[in-house]
């Protein structure tokens, strides 16, 4: 159970930890195990056969901006010094939570005292007649991203069904590079999990300015060809030609190696706030997992890198022996196109006497802001344009901080982080800030206003 | 670990360092000739304005930086204790500007790429663009320890 250099030379090995996953979550947990403990073996089990890399990434690659050797974000060397097993390539097929172990499709056994899966999620696939077809594609590996790149120079027209940010990024990237784009989403505008309408048709207006083609409330009956996607049509009888269908319409979380075993699943992996299954020795992180919402008080699977990040770290704190509690997940999004950028957190879609709505908005400079409170806390927010604060508000939504002393300045572009820092927690020692709140002014208006009076 | 501080008694909100920084990180770094620069300099300190006060927004170095985490291009990484932004790597996607709890990270004017403190390593004159500039030595570069002994010095 030593670390090793990097090696696996037998059949059956064991581990202190074995992690099924190597992206956000699988990484930031075998960092975190790593920094505690020195000597541990660590096992990092993908079933992709690629370095940990950027998922999100993806869309930059394939207009060009990112070489396929820039998307990693660990190197081979990282692995090797950090006495991690790298095993790439296989996918786990049984988990024995009684004997503790596990078997991968090539036979081997690895044993372990701790797990943690972080499997991630995978695209949905909705059922339309047509979607095996080649030219058929999601949007979530390195795989995809080179299927795609083979079609592109045969591809006139892409057609993106899903208006999120996965459907959003895509076709922005490929109207860049010169394809044309039409995006078809079910719901009455784009963004729908991220912004309201408003901000979503600040970010339509851009895309349908730059030549993307918006269908909204519109989905995809039937797609046509024979072996190849030729067109596809939609529910409203329209055909749109297209050479290329790119599938965004959400992910599911990978799970289904779990369903002989006895660890708990709903929508997804069901952890509790220490990142821990049902089952004592198994954990679960990222966006196959199902964990504690930070608004909700509730069990909710959140698919984004940041929350993945976090909950594996917490997860493997928890499995090195230090108890510590997940705060609880955030909705968080954030993009740009074409210069303009918005950021969304918590909440925005709901209604009742305890919810108000802050709202600012300028027409000419895309610029919207919009906060919406429960009983005077930050329950969501959404930034268009100029975003300086977003940091400041998603601080005062996790805290629950009540705003009403300043509810009337606080989408004032004036508004920051020292008006603010009365009613915050420092999660972070900072003497400079302590410094700021012991002062109670600054010298130069000490000694200023004494002259001047008042 | 070696960060910036600032002992706001004595800031004035003249925003030399905002000047300075932004020279710092600029092409020329000649005043005139940074205005005209494409993309425009842009300081990583930030003075906002408080009631009798003023305060200088630093990057507080933070140990689980809630910046890294966020970042999903690997443009911000923690190396060995240190915060390090990889500029190449920003796709400009404000995932950082969201997370980052004291407004650390700056966001710049016709460019998606982000700003954050690089404590300016590459100077040759070894201390801050910031600390030299600070006419009331407001701007501390060093320890906590080191800080807290300075500002509880009597006046």
């Amino acid at each position: 159970m030593e670390r090793s250099n990097g090696v696996k030379k037998t059949q059956l090995s064991k581990f202190k930890y074995a992690i099924m996953g190597n992206s956000a979550a699988g990484i930031s947990c075998a960092e975190t195990i790593r920094q505690k403990d020195k000597r541990s073996g660590i096992a990092v089990i993908s079933d992709e056969p690629h370095l940990a890399y950027a998922r999100c990434l993806l869309p930059n690659y394939i207009e060009g901006s990112f070489k396929k050797e820039d998307l990693p974000i660990r190197s081979a060397d990282f692995y090797k010094s950090s006495g991690i097993d790298l095993i790439l390539g296989k996918k786990v097929v049984e988990i024995s939570e009684k004997n503790k172990n596990l078997t991968l499709d090539d036979k081997t056994k690895i044993e372990f005292d701790n797990l943690l899966i972080a499997t991630g999620a995978s695209p949905t696939i909705p059922q339309i007649q047509g979607v095996d077809k080649d030219g058929v594609l999601g949007l979530r590996t390195i795989a995809d991203a080179e299927s795609i790149l083979k079609l592109l120079p045969s591809v006139d027209t892409v057609v993106v069904l899903g208006g999120g940010l996965v459907g959003t990024k895509a076709a922005y990237y490929l109207g860049k590079i010169g394809k044309k784009v039409k995006i078809v989403v079910k719901s009455p505008h784009i963004l729908s999990q991220m912004c309201d309408a408003r901000s979503a048709g600040i970010m339509s207006k851009e895309m349908e300015k730059n030549k993307i083609e918006i269908l909204t409330q519109t989905d995809i009956a039937e797609i046509q060809g024979k072996e190849k996607i030729k067109s596809v049509k939609l529910d409203n009888g329209k055909t749109i030609d297209c050479q290329l269908l790119i599938v965004a319409k959400g992910v599911r979380p990978n799970m289904d190696f779990l369903k002989d075993t006895s660890v708990k699943i709903d929508r997804g992996i069901v952890v509790d706030r220490k990142m821990q299954t049902n089952i004592p020795a198994i954990y679960a992180a990222g966006d196959c997992a199902q964990g504690y919402d930070l608004l909700s008080g509730k069990n909710q699977a959140h698919a984004m890198w940041p929350n993945a990040v976090k909950q594996a770290r917490i997860a493997a704190k928890n499995m090195v022996g230090e108890e510590t509690l997940f705060e609880g997940a955030v909705g968080l999004n954030s993009l740009e196109y074409y210069g303009v950028a918005m950021v969304s957190a918590g909440w925005f879609r709901v209604e009742g006497p305890e919810y108000e709505e802050l709202v600012q908005g300028h027409s000419i400079r895309s610029a919207y802001k919009k906060i919406l409170l429960k009983d005077n806390k930050i329950a969501g927010f959404i930034l268009v344009g100029d975003i300086h604060n977003a940091g400041l508000y998603l601080s005062l939504l996790r805290q629950k901080t009540d705003v009403a002393a300043f509810k009337g300045e606080i989408l004032d572009y004036s508004f920051n982080y020292a008006t603010a820092m009365d009613y915050l927690k420092d999660e972070e020692k900072s003497p400079s800030a302590e410094r700021f709140r012991t002062t109670k002014e600054s010298l130069i208006h000490e000694i200023y206003y004494s002259r001047i009076g008042g | 670990m070696k960060k910036l501080h600032v002992d706001i008694a004595r800031c004035t909100g003249c925003r030399s360092c905002e000047i300075a920084c932004a020279l710092e990180h600029s092409k020329s770094k000649d005043i005139i000739q940074a205005i005209f620069e494409s993309p425009l300099p842009r300081t990583r300190i930030n003075i906002v304005g408080a009631p009798k006060k003023f305060y200088p927004l630093v990057c507080r170095r933070c140990e689980e930086p809630r910046c890294v985490d966020a970042c999903i291009a690997g443009a911000l990484v923690k190396e060995k204790d240190e915060i390090i932004f990889r500029e190449e790597r920003c796709v400009g996607c404000h995932s950082c500007i969201l997370a980052c709890p004291y407004s650390s990270i700056s966001q710049r004017k016709d460019y998606s790429k982000v700003a954050l403190c690089d404590l300016c390593k590459e100077r040759e004159t070894g201390k801050r663009a910031c600390e030299e500039a600070c006419p009331t030595r407001c701007v501390f570069y060093g320890e906590d320890k080191e800080f807290m002994e300075i500002i509880n010095e009597p006046r």
